[in-house]
């Protein structure tokens, strides 16, 4: 049936099924299109609407962030069907899945909560954000300025005011 | 969200005047590219998934902190979550948080009721989503007794979350 060359065919069947990503920092991914279509809303949409053979690009995620969430995506999407955590088929190996994936250190967490955002994969930014707010719980200020590497901008009066204001939640 | 606070408490209203419009400008990302804590949406994610004593020790640290920090959304994730509500939208939620709007807002909530409770009860981060029905009612109580007493008389009901409260039954 095919009038095009075997070489062409081939190629052609090779590509069937997949999406081409690059990175903020140029490099490309070939991924899936089912697994990373049905985790993330933002590629889908770029998939709808016909970008399909070509790189689809994605310039505030860069690589090291883009595999892993193309990792979540696969695992999810392989394991679990891309249901949340609430389904039945969040069983214990993508529980541990998560688990390991959210063992990264504080600045890659922040960039996957980027790239969840970005990409609009909800169980991976809930994932972060929730891994992020642990890391937050039961800090005083300065150990979350330490932690966080936020510097203090407030003028003294100020922080003693904003103390004041939140003093019913610190008691 | 976005809605007006119909009768913000006057303290509250001196507060957001002085610290107020800080915003994510000069934020605090003083180590430099710790992007999602510059990001006032993403960093409210973060923050509406943490306890109230922690939330306020968030809002100390500086003033993109802060600004996050008194984001209605996120004392709304804070009230839901304690009582296993979904955040996802709904007609049922839009109805809820216009309710909580028109009140004064899920952190007055939050201070008021929701807080007081959970520490009363020392109960585990699961409350019954009936327990957020009772908040609610209280809460809509005590404004109701401000719209008709002013803004000092303390409200009758209260006691009910925190016993520190005077009983207005002893004042008579």
């Amino acid at each position: 049936m095919a009038t095009t060359g075997a070489s062409d065919g081939a190629s052609a069947a090779k590509k069937e099924g997949l999406v081409t990503l690059m990175s903020g920092d140029g490099e490309i991914f070939e991924v899936e299109a089912a697994a990373v279509a049905a985790l993330s809303v933002t590629i889908r949409h770029a998939i709808e609407e016909g970008f399909g053979d070509r790189p689809i690009p994605l310039p505030i995620v860069g690589a090291r962030a883009l595999a892993l969430a193309v990792e979540y995506c696969r695992k999810h999407h392989s394991l679990g069907g891309g249901a949340g955590e609430d389904s039945a088929a969040y069983d214990d190996e993508l529980r541990a899945f998560d688990h390991n994936l959210a063992k990264v250190d504080r600045d890659t967490l922040f960039d996957l909560i980027e790239a969840a955002n970005y990409l609009e994969i909800e169980g991976l930014l809930n994932l972060m954000c929730r891994t992020v707010a642990e890391m937050m719980k039961g800090k005083s200020v300065e150990e979350l300025r330490r932690t966080f590497d936020v510097s203090n901008d407030y003028t003294p009066e100020e922080e003693e005011e904003v103390r004041r204001e939140v003093s019913w939640a610190l008691d | 969200m976005g809605a007006p606070t119909t009768y913000p408490d006057k303290e509250e209203e001196e507060e957001r005047k002085k610290v107020g419009g800080a915003g994510a400008g000069g934020g605090g990302g003083g180590g430099g590219g710790l992007r999602v804590t510059d990001d006032v949406d993403l960093l409210g994610e973060i923050l509406g998934r943490l306890d109230g004593r922690s939330l306020a020790a968030a809002a100390c640290v500086c003033r993109a902190w802060h600004a996050a920090a008194r984001s209605d959304r996120v004392w709304e994730s804070l009230c839901l979550r304690h009582h296993a509500i979904s955040a996802s939208p709904s007609p049922a939620a839009a109805a809820r948080s216009a309710v909580v709007a028109a009140l004064g807002g899920y952190r007055a909530l939050y201070r008021l009721c929701v807080g007081p409770a959970l520490h009363r009860l020392a109960a585990g981060p699961d409350l019954s989503p009936l327990a957020l029905s009772l908040s609610l009612s209280l809460f809509s109580i005590d404004r109701y007794e401000r719209l008709a007493g002013g803004p000092h008389r303390p409200a009758s009901l209260l006691f009910l979350c925190n016993p520190n409260l005077n009983s207005p039954l002893d004042v008579s």
